[in-house]
């Protein structure tokens, strides 16, 4: 019973000893070069795009597909135009808020 | 703070260091300390390898960061960090004889500047974002 158990081990012990990057640590073994440290990464920043402007540019793409719209076609002005309008200007008024508010903590 | 002596008389004290008037038109000089009886401080060159880059996120630029005394001379024994500042970000970038570099890219057009932090005399780059327009 105790000599199977110690195969098993042993046959452990000789798969782990092949895997790749156990020779340094399993068997003794000493490896032949140094190991290589890997390059260090060189350090990056990254600036990232402003929620604001992009907010802002979607309303104006919006604005600029109802321009073209209402151009066209003038039946197409319903209410719902009427509150998109409404919301695109209020929220064009929070990001003009925001921006003056950070302008004023800058300084 | 360093100022030239205009009296008749050369004046003597022991707050007083007498510069040459070289020295004194070097405005390096200003940011030194005075340590066993010399000048010494700490001061950095950023330089990039491109004048500006697309923000597209993608586009890279280099910078290298060489830590310099205030004469301007390589301090190649140099193994520490210094603080670099991005538009508010700051993190330390550890150089290795004097050298180091890092790179930046961005998704945000406009200028920035990077900024080396607690050094001497600490100096800045200006970085151009272009949005290809």
């Amino acid at each position: 019973m105790a000599s199977k158990r110690v195969k098993a081990v042993e046959t452990d012990i000789e798969q782990l000893s092949h895997e790749p990057g156990a020779e340094d640590t399993i068997g003794g073994v000493k490896p032949s070069k140094p190991r290589k440290l890997p390059v260090p990464k060189p350090t990056h920043f990254h600036i990232g795009a402003d929620s604001l402007r992009l907010k802002q540019n979607e309303i104006q793409n919006r604005h600029q597909d109802r321009q073209k719209t209402i151009a066209t076609q003038p039946s197409d002005i319903t209410n719902e135009v009427l509150y998109q309008m409404l919301s695109d200007i209020l929220e064009n008024q929070l990001i003009l808020e925001a921006r003056l508010q950070a302008l004023t903590h800058r300084k | 703070m360093f100022s030239l002596n205009e009296l008749a008389g050369e004046v003597n004290s022991t707050d007083l260091i007498p510069i040459s008037q070289e020295l004194y038109n070097n405005m390096n000089l200003l940011r030194t300390r005075y340590v066993n009886g010399e000048f010494v401080g700490l001061t950095a060159e950023l330089t990039s390898d491109k004048a500006c880059i697309a923000a597209d996120g993608s586009d890279c630029l280099t910078i290298q960061v060489r830590v310099t005394d205030w004469q301007g001379q390589p301090q190649t024994s140099y193994n520490d960090e210094v603080m670099i500042d991005v538009n508010g970000m700051q993190q330390a970038i550890k150089l290795s004889k004097g050298l180091a570099t890092f790179t930046l890219s961005s998704e945000e057009p406009g200028e920035f500047m990077v900024r080396t932090l607690k050094l001497d005399r600490n100096t800045e780059l200006k970085v151009v974002v272009s949005d290809g327009i």
